[in-house]
């Protein structure tokens, strides 16, 4: 931990109405709601519901949540693979993150490419990276990786091979 | 067009090893005669696992990987890690470093895209000549940049919390130099290229996509403005010292080839502006460096995405740690791979020499893409 002096105190409370909007749009649907460093809203929905938000942020005008800036996975190792979606308001300049969680032994989502053009290649990446399946994808071959390989090389469960191992021992 | 006799759709191959795909990237066009009926981009012959690698390095190493994922606009690489890292301990960095950076990055804007305005006219036509004129003034800004840095490329100049040493001695003087140089080559791009016939012919109304679909796409950078949606991140949400600076957002208007070049010579001419007022308003001395930084980083744990506005869009980098000493996850939100996107829409319907044109368009930087 750094020293208390070159140290801004932590990113105060925020109160952007993200978190409200959301649950005032989606009533049936349970946000846990939490803040990051920069104090944007994160909110995270179960699997069932993610496709239907995530729909609801670009479809809706309320909402208008209709620019994805970034879609990812995390390794949550036993809880399995989280997979965030950074969204954008351009019209009200705020930022929302939206995160739902695929268990390791089932793991897949909903796919939103099939009315997000810009997903495509996120979820394609996502999918070969983590192993994550995304249920609808039009066309899920891998993207950066080699098309037949199977192993999943961003998942904690593959580490990184010792240098020399992977130059080859005997070149020495 | 459609032709009164039969024709057969052909597959051509153009890459991996194109000189037109500006490094290893392949496409795989289906034409039928001289139209582009289908295009299937394929990437990642150039990925390293860079995400894998930001994850088992430290704080520090990883701003060196940064230069190495985007080898054209390496500062604004840098500049997102490091403020993803200080967002995330809570340093503030002092305001000569937060100048220097703008300045750095400002600069490294104007080399990218002297460097995309030399090989776009290549694309083009304009055999050599205009490559010539924009190494030569992308030549006086890595100069610079040595001088500062000690090195071309792979600068690892910015700290967590500041810079890694003090500017060289007449750093002010030199970078206004520097400044009027780029003035007149700006100026030469701009008479080569700007009202040339052939250039013009090549590149109006080729390529083009609208505003709703390039939002569609998440498209970024001067091939979102091109299509005149004007978000500037630098602009919309200031991050550094941005909002000290009066600077205009140039958008296009058709959001074809022309407009994104025509954004990109005008974002050059802002970015002389913003590294003049930058060099006016520096304070003179100071500190670099908070004071009393740790030698090894350790980060509390959270996330945080932090966006920048980089030559080629919206570089992004989301943070997440769980203390200790290295991210847990670190992923690059790369422009190119995005824009990149889009490449099918803006080519299928166009011809096949133009197909070239366009993909030179997006200014794609393929270590960016498959990182």
């Amino acid at each position: 931990m750094a020293e208390e002096s070159a140290q801004s105190s932590p990113s105060a409370e925020v109160d952007d109405g993200v978190p409200e909007l959301f649950q005032r749009s989606f009533p049936d649907v349970t946000f846990q709601a939490g803040r990051n460093a920069a104090g944007q809203a994160i909110l995270s929905v179960d699997r069932k519901d993610a496709a239907r938000v995530l729909r609801g942020c670009k479809e809706d005008p309320s909402l208008g949540f209709d620019y994805l800036r970034n879609l990812c996975g995390v390794d949550l190792e036993a809880q399995g693979i989280e997979v965030v979606y950074h969204l954008l308001n351009m019209r009200t300049k705020q930022n929302v993150a939206i995160k739902t969680v695929a268990p390791a032994d089932d793991c897949w989502v909903e796919a939103i490419t099939p009315f997000w053009p810009g997903a495509n290649w996120h979820e394609r990446e996502t999918r070969e990276m983590f192993g994550v399946e995304f249920v609808g994808h039009p066309d899920p071959r891998n993207l950066l990786l080699d098309e037949d390989m199977t192993i999943h090389p961003l998942l904690k469960a593959h580490p990184l091979a010792d240098i020399e191992l992977f130059q080859g021992v005997d070149v020495f | 067009m459609v032709a009164d006799f039969d024709t057969i759709d052909i597959n051509i191959n153009v890459g991996p090893q194109h000189p037109s795909t500006h490094g290893v990237f392949r496409m795989v066009l289906t034409v039928d005669g001289e139209l582009v009926r289908d295009l299937d981009a394929v990437v990642g012959y150039l990925h390293r696992g860079a995400e894998k690698l930001l994850e088992n390095q430290d704080y520090r190493q990883g701003i060196g990987i940064q230069d190495r994922t985007e080898y054209l606009a390496q500062f604004p690489a840098e500049q997102s890690y490091v403020m993803a890292a200080e967002k995330l301990g809570g340093f503030v960095v002092p305001e000569r470093a937060e100048y220097v950076r703008v300045i750095c990055v400002e600069l490294n804007r104007i080399a990218s895209h002297f460097m995309f305005m030399g090989a776009y006219g290549t694309d083009v036509g304009v055999f050599g000549t205009s490559f010539i004129y924009g190494f030569r003034e992308r030549e006086r800004v890595y100069r610079f940049f040595e001088e500062l840095t000690g090195e071309r490329m792979m600068y690892s100049y910015f700290r967590v919390g500041g810079l890694a040493w003090e500017v060289m001695d007449g750093f002010e003087e030199k970078a206004r130099a520097l400044l009027q140089e780029l003035k007149r080559g700006i100026n030469d791009i701009n008479g080569l290229l700007t009202r040339n016939e052939i250039f013009i012919a090549r590149t109006r109304h080729v390529g083009e996509i609208s505003a709703e679909r390039a939002i569609e796409y998440g498209l970024s950078g001067p091939v979102l403005r091109s299509t005149g949606v004007r978000w500037d991140v630098r602009k919309d949400e200031p991050y550094s010292v941005y909002d000290r600076f009066d600077f205009d957002v140039p958008v296009g208007e058709f959001g074809d080839c022309y407009d994104r070049y025509m954004v990109r010579l005008e974002e050059m001419r802002q970015a002389v502006r913003i590294v003049e007022q930058a060099l006016d308003q520096m304070p003179k001395s100071g500190p670099i460096m908070p004071e009393k930084m740790p030698r090894m980083l350790r980060l509390p744990a959270g996330e945080v995405y932090v966006p920048v506005e980089s030559a080629r869009g919206e570089y992004g980098v989301y943070l997440v740690s769980r203390g200790g000493n290295h991210p847990w996850r670190c992923r690059v939100k790369s422009p190119c791979f995005t824009n990149l996107q889009a490449l099918r829409e803006m080519t299928v319907g166009e011809y096949v020499a133009d197909s070239v044109v366009i993909l030179g368009s997006i200014d794609l930087v393929l270590s960016e893409v498959d990182r």
